[in-house]
């Protein structure tokens, strides 16, 4: 295949083919999201395509896992049948309606923006990824050893082929998706990767494309609710391409400075002020439209920076979506993005009146149950979505996807359909006849009863994944130290904030809550956090256990205690807390009171609105909560709580962000007045600033590809073949002539570096041990006791030990292969003498260049 | 595709018709179970029953091949359970399966008497007895004729329920649903070739029309459409899982997918090559060719049965288009003809049926008698002609005269009684020939092909030597341990078990399989036997003695026609007057006799080239 690959097939044949897999799989799941989308103005066509990737991969990870199925083409085709099968079943209305009328119930117009806008963006990111094709940097070889693992895995678990002898211990969904689509596509791992990227970024583009467009689409008030189409608004798509320029094209302001630096433009005080790492240190001023041609973008994901109470630097990642295409990784938070915004299109087609719940408003209904509870089988009616059980089956399955596919995104879009699900049950007890309490209390329960079935349901749908996962997380531990610096802050969502407060202008006329509530909310927000790291305080320097612990953070010298420095960290730079918390508090205001009106019996209006401040409100939990707690990890920074949550806010500002600044410019030639005009001048801001930041993609991509000089390929490993011929040939012959669970022996390999493990990474054949920093992030303190005597047994094959220990290591690790390449050579200081030891007890079956692999005798 | 004819259903007792079905049942249960265990398994066939061999008896095999049909397999894990005790189950009980499936599939055209027309039916019933693929696939351990006949009955209950039009057809209409979701089931679950033939299915309600069910109706009456649902997925369900004793085995279902995708002639090189199928065509399938499309052409005609010929004529094409692709295999051979039996049925039934009026049948009697004797005699000329190393110019002048004078016969006959009657008679004549050509080459397929006559239906056959080593191992067994089956063994295998020899090695009890890629270098101890895919590989033990079988054998009969054409040395020795007749002669040694013999005859020039195993024995015993 590999081989294959690196021919001269074509790359428009290999575009194609996946291409066309995509629109099958979206054609197949397209009946199943018109019925379960059905009440969004654009009926859930710009979710089919994710929907029909993740219910087909779910369905062959599933017959995968229970052994009912292998991970091979036969059976990803099967999977394809399956899902058509249950989508015609589910959407048999909508098919018989189709067949019927002979056309899609949304606008022509609509649906060629939104297939125009995928394949734009996959074609283009497929050109960029023909030009900067090696998996060859950062953490790109992970991303291919997983996708080589799961490749080579016919049988479940996949096997961790940087691990021999253990499953996979590492939220793989993203892989798996990549995999499954390229059996669909008759495609290797390393050009899938490439392929699949560019693919996911088309994803991205029309999944956010189509939710803002479907939020700024719904009708404003309640009496027109039931949506109708007529063809797409030009304001609501106009929002729909400013969500995806934001959300994938645009980049934090670090871009604007990095150009304006390049041009020549004096601006010390400003850099001294935002005070961004190795900026403008290691910046220069080059007048190019593209700014550099080193990795001048990287600095955009580094903007944030701690500072121990040493002085020293701590690494802080502050990625956004159109940074990781530029680096070009395919780690689990960029593949769950297109998922994440299924699941926020599931969320909002939830919050909008369902069928059954308007058949449970009915008259007599009504009349029949004033104000009581009405039987159990309505509640659960309509608790359920659009769609019924098959409705929440494919939301738990999604919500839950969100847990393997990247952990750190599922408790966010948890908690947004748990509010969803509050909000809905009050309206529908509201609408029943309840009041007040009693409307709070079935909201609440409704709420349980949604959070605790996407729980439940998701640990019965993906059982053998928990089974076979281990974890690094070991609690949460305080912020003591490291408030975000505002201007730092500000440098990374300064775009996002004026959206947010046009937003609360917008909201803020019609709902206007009380200062009793405002009041409430703030005290909670600042209260909760303040009086924890208080009390933690209190306990580091009060107790033996808390001196213990906080003795681990090293002081300066003469310093003997921790707490001026807490007092000196949050008295100088609090601003973001109190800015971020803040504005959670206006925002849980809004909703509270929100809640109550429609408690009271008021009808909801203008949902648009209201689902884009429950996308900010969580948005700016994300970024209010690392400011004083954080994920414990074995870095033990915060450095990835910032990056995970930051990467779904930036996603959930833009996405609210361009919902506003639509709903700003149009509210402004309705209304007038101080809101209306000071909302629409903060859109313009904001508009300003996005713009300023589109530049970020394009200049990126230019310079990492190097202005799209060399040969292009989407084989990520033609890098090898070119620079190290006889490890390539050596790989092929392992993909050829080696088992897929065949142990091949190789040195131990180095964290970020390509060139170790290169067998393993490029066949998914297991070795003994791969990058062992990252096993031991993935596998948490269990890493220890699986990896113990693995690098002692290398020592002895490569290094120190005769014909006779070798042959006893070979048989107590139940090794097939030894590979012997240049690293092995450089790592061991291997001589013809020393590896004269290896052949004497094994077979010698490829030898090419510097390059050899021996073969166990017996095997 | 006949005008509606008296429900045939309602007669009871032995009629003509009755007997004629009998006749062609029982002709082609002969044709299929002659000498079923005759010739050892092919790889494809020992590929299916190898594994449920093993799990049947409880063993495995390190890289064992994987199954192509799981509901062969489950059928075969049955039938090795069920085998009489003390045996292992011997080819032609692995074949019987397949055998009682390919009679199955004989039996269908009696379902649609009504909408076929009962002549056509009937003839459609002879034709499908011995249509040489068909009974080569018959007598095949493969999943094939599985999928074929669950795709024949689900193509029947469909026409069946959409034959049923009014409120009283409604229990046979039920009961047709019922049929057709185990038969859709089953298909799903039989391997490779059902994928292909769901597409035929689905052509089939494309172009025919889906059956008009009326759910509401079901219901009412009892009926459930999920029933239906859960009948054919506990089919497919039961089919594929080993009877539900092996839960897992349902992913062969996926894996037979997989397999389709990427069949073995894909990896194996360059497979079946473009001169092997249109020599298959010709050889295996001149009635058939002819006579299929003259039935087309006359569905085609008729608007009435305009529709059908979509059907045929679409399922006729979707399966070319297949052989013409580089990956085509023998076993898309019969999804072709497939469609070209029902419409060769129809040419047949309404040739015969459209007699002139007032024929003399004296007449005709003489006239077919005196063709077919000049016909019998051109064989005997045709096997001196292509006896000759030389071109035999006399001999193919006799042949040609006798050819005219068959002609002359039906033109002077056709003077005596007039032009319908010559056309019919030549029609039955021609008929005649070609069914004698197409039921020849079923028996040269099914029962003479051997390594002195290949076939080269499939390129890859196993040669009957291995039935010596078998017999050879337990008879060594026997005298060194006194047990015909505790004789250790350790097979050296390439890359991956091989399940030919696995097949031929299931009654020895102490089988070992170890990947050897050099052998020389490996220490095997004092294996009793020891078994080399490399005869040049020696074990280190000089106490060894080595005994080579031929294993299997690679033949296609378009080998016949690379042969360069070698004028040059010919051509020296000739001068001007005789250099065409030197030219003839080359081009008749090089090409044209070995391509005659081998198309007439079977017989070629050389036998085809065999792998060979090698068995070392210790030269004394332990």
């Amino acid at each position: 295949m590999m081989a294959d690959a690196l021919g001269s097939t074509s790359l428009i044949r290999q575009f194609l083919g996946w291409y066309l897999v995509v629109q099958v799989l979206a054609l197949v799941a397209l009946p199943l999201t018109l019925r379960l989308l059905a009440r969004l103005p654009d009926r859930g066509y710009s979710a089919a395509k994710i929907a029909g990737i993740l219910l087909v991969s779910v369905v062959l990870w599933l017959g995968y896992s229970y052994g009912l199925m292998r991970h091979d083409t036969g059976s990803a085709w099967l999977s394809v049948a399956v899902v058509a099968v249950l989508s015609a079943v589910v959407g048999r209305a909508e098919l018989a309606q189709l067949w019927r009328e002979r056309r899609l119930p949304v606008s022509w117009r609509y649906v060629v923006l939104v297939e125009v806008l995928f394949l734009a963006g996959f074609a283009l990111w497929a050109l960029v990824r023909a030009y900067d094709p090696a998996i060859n940097h950062t953490e790109q070889p992970m991303d291919l050893m997983f996708m080589n693992s799961i490749w080579s895995s016919a049988a479940f678990p996949p096997q961790d082929a940087w691990l021999a002898g253990y499953p996979v211990s590492y939220y793989y969904l993203g892989y798996w998706l990549l995999t499954v689509l390229a059996r669909l596509a008759g495609q290797p791992p390393e050009i899938a990767y490439n392929l699949g990227q560019a693919n996911w970024y088309g994803l991205l583009l029309i999944g956010s494309f189509g939710l803002v467009y479907n939020l700024l689409a719904l009708p404003r008030s309640s009496a027109a609710d039931d949506t109708t189409d007529s063809g797409p608004s030009r304001s609501a798509a106009l929002g729909g391409l400013l969500a995806a320029g934001w959300v994938a094209v645009a980049g934090n302001l670090q871009i604007t400075l990095e150009w304006l630096y390049a041009h020549g433009v004096k601006m010390d005080a400003l850099l001294r002020w935002v005070d961004v790492r190795n900026f403008p240190e290691n910046a220069a001023v080059t007048n190019q439209w593209f700014i550099d041609w080193g990795w001048w973008w990287w600095r955009s994901s580094r903007v944030l920076r701690d500072v121990d109470l040493t002085g020293n630097h701590i690494e802080v990642i502050d990625e956004f979506p159109a940074f990781s295409y530029v680096l070009g990784d395919n780690h689990p938070h960029v593949m769950a993005m297109p998922v994440v915004l299924l699941v926020i299109t599931l969320a909002l087609a939830y919050f909008l009146p369902r069928r059954s719940a308007v058949e449970l408003t009915a008259p007599d209904d009504a009349e029949e149950h004033p104000g009581e509870d009405v039987p159990t089988r309505s509640r659960w009616t309509a608790l359920l979505p659009e769609g019924g059980g098959w409705g929440a089956l494919v939301m738990v399955l999604a919500t839950g996807a969100l847990i393997f596919l990247n952990t750190w995104d599922f408790p966010p879009y948890w908690l947004l359909l748990v509010a969803v699900a509050l909000l809905v049950g009050v309206e529908q007890a509201a609408l029943r006849g309840a009041r007040d309490g009693r409307a709070w209390r079935h909201g609440v329960t409704d709420a349980v009863l949604v959070g605790a079935t996407l729980v439940a349901g998701t640990v019965v749908i993906y059982l053998p994944y928990f089974l076979t996962a281990q974890s690094q997380a070991g609690g949460l531990l305080p912020n003591l130290f490291n408030p975000t610096r505002l201007p730092q802050f500000l440098l990374m969502f300064g775009a996002a904030l004026p959206a947010l407060l046009a937003l609360l202008l917008l909201v803020w006329p019609a709902l206007r809550p009380d200062w009793s509530k405002v009041g409430l909310t703030l005290l909670a927000v600042y209260g909760v956090p303040l009086v924890f790291l208080g009390l933690i305080t209190w306990l580091g320097t009060s107790t033996g256990f808390g001196r213990e612990a906080l003795g681990r953070v090293a002081l300066p010298a003469g310093a003997t205690s921790h707490v001026p420095f807490v007092l000196a960290r949050w008295t100088s730079q609090p601003w973001t807390f109190l800015l971020t918390g803040g504005l959670l508090a206006l925002v849980l205001a809004l909703v509270w009171q929100q809640t109550a009106r429609v408690a009271a019996g008021a009808p909801v209006t203008d949902r648009g609105a209201r689902f884009a401040l429950l996308l900010a409100g969580i948005g700016l939990l994300l970024v209010f909560a690392p400011e004083w707690i954080y994920l414990r990890d074995n870095f033990g920074t915060r450095m990835n709580t910032v990056f995970k949550f930051y990467y779904q806010a930036w996603l959930l500002f833009a996405l609210a962000g361009s919902y506003a600044v639509v709903a700003a410019l149009r509210r402004v030639r309705t209304a007038r007045g101080p809101a209306a005009w000071s909302a629409a001048a903060l859109a313009g801001l904001t508009l300003v600033l996005v713009t300023a930041s589109l530049l970020f993609t394009p200049a990126g991509a230019y310079s990492k590809t190097n202005g799209f000089a060399g040969t292009p390929t989407f084989d990520g490993v033609a890098y090898v073949r070119e620079q190290s011929p006889a490890e390539y040939a050596a790989a092929l012959w392992l993909r050829t002539h080696a088992a897929p669970d065949a142990l091949v022996v190789e040195g131990k390999g180095a964290s970020y570096r390509a060139e170790t493990n290169r067998m393993s990474t490029l066949t998914g054949r297991p070795t003994l041990l791969g990058w062992d920093g990252h096993e031991s992030q993935w596998r948490g303190r269990a890493y220890g006791r699986m990896a113990a005597g693995r690098p002692e047994a290398l020592d002895l094959i490569y290094r120190s030990g005769g014909p006779l220990q070798i042959q006893e290591a070979l048989a107590r690790w139940d090794i097939d292969y030894v590979y012997v390449g240049p690293t092995e050579r450089a790592q061991y200081g291997l001589t013809p003498a020393t590896e004269a030891r290896i052949a004497q007890v094994m077979d010698l079956v490829f030898d090419q260049g510097d390059v050899r692999i021996y073969r166990r005798r017996g095997t | 595709m006949a005008e509606a004819q008296p429900n045939s259903t309602s007669r009871t007792g032995i009629t003509l018709e009755r007997a004629l079905y009998a006749v062609a049942l029982v002709t082609g249960l002969a044709a299929r179970l002659f000498g079923l265990g005759a010739a050892p398994l092919a790889p494809l066939e020992a590929a299916n029953a190898w594994p449920a061999w093993l799990k049947a008896v409880g063993l495995s095999a390190p890289l064992a091949a994987e199954p192509s049909s799981p509901l062969m397999y489950s059928l075969h894990v049955l039938m090795f359970w069920l085998a009489p005790t003390g045996t292992s189950g011997g080819d032609a009980w692995a074949r019987l399966p397949a055998l009682v499936a390919g009679m199955a599939l004989v039996l269908l055209p009696w379902f649609l008497r009504d909408r076929l027309g009962r002549g056509t039916a009937l003839v459609l019933t002879f034709l499908l007895a011995l249509d040489p693929w068909l009974v080569t696939f018959s007598r095949l351990a493969d999943g094939t004729i599985l999928a074929l006949l669950w795709a024949m009955l689900a193509l029947v209950a469909l026409e069946r329920t959409r034959m049923a039009t009014t409120a009283a057809d409604a229990d046979g209409q039920w009961r047709w649903l019922q049929v057709l979701a185990v038969a859709l089931g089953l298909l799903l679950v039989s391997g490779a070739t059902a994928w292909p033939l769901l597409a035929v299915i689905a052509l089939n309600v494309a172009l025919l029309g889906s059956p008009r069910v009326d759910l509401d109706r079901l219901r009412a009456a009892g009926r459930p459409p999920l029933f239906l649902l859960i009948l054919g997925g506990g089919a497919a369900l039961l089919g594929s899982t080993v009877w539900l004793a092996q839960p897992g085995a349902l992913s062969n279902v996926g894996a037979s997918l997989s397999w389709w995708w990427q069949r073995p002639a894909i990896e194996a090189g360059p497979g079946y090559s473009f001169t092997w199928l249109w020599l298959r065509l010709l050889v295996d399938q001149p009635f058939v060719l002819v006579f299929g499309v003259i039935g087309l052409v006359m569905l085609a005609r008729r608007g009435a049965t305009r529709r059908d010929f979509l059907f045929l004529a679409a399922w006729l094409g979707m399966a070319s288009l297949l052989l013409l692709l580089p990956t085509r295999d023998p076993l898309l051979l019969p999804l072709w003809a497939m469609p070209l039996l029902p419409a060769a049925a129809v040419a047949v039934d309404r040739w015969i049926g459209r007699v002139p009026a007032g024929l003399a049948w004296q007449e005709v009697g003489i006239v077919l008698l005196v063709s077919v004797a000049l016909l019998l005699s051109i064989t005997f000329w045709l096997r001196i002609w292509v006896a000759a190393f030389q071109v035999d110019f006399s001999a193919l002048a006799i042949v040609t005269l006798l050819l005219a004078a068959v002609a002359l016969i039906v033109v002077v006959y056709g003077l005596w009684a007039g032009g319908p009657a010559a056309r019919w008679v030549l029609g039955v004549l021609l008929m005649l020939v070609l069914l004698t050509a197409n039921w020849s080459a079923m028996w040269h397929l099914a029962h003479e092909a051997d390594a002195m006559h290949p076939d080269g239906f499939f390129l890859v056959e196993t040669h009957p030597d291995v039935r010596n080593l078998a017999t050879e191992l337990a008879t060594l067994s026997a005298q060194r341990t006194g047990d015909a089956a505790e004789l250790p063994v350790q097979v050296q295998m390439a890359a991956s078990a091989d399940p030919v020899l696995g097949w031929t090695l299931r009654d020895m009890g102490r089988v070992a399989w170890v990947l050897a890629p050099d052998p020389a270098q490996r220490s095997n101890g004092r294996q009793a036997a020891l078994l080399t895919e490399d005869a040049a590989v020696v074990p280190d033990s000089v106490a060894y003695m080595g005994s080579v079988y031929r294993l299997r054998t690679t033949w296609d009969p378009a080998q016949l026609t690379a042969r360069p054409l070698d004028f040059a040395g010919v051509l020296e020795q000739s001068d001007g007057r005789n250099r065409l007749d030197a030219q003839a002669n080359v081009i008749w040694r090089d090409r044209g006799r070995d391509l005659l013999r081998w198309m007439i005859y079977r017989e070629t020039p050389q036998l085809p080239p065999a792998e060979t195993i090698t068995l070392w024995v210790p030269a004394t015993a332990e």
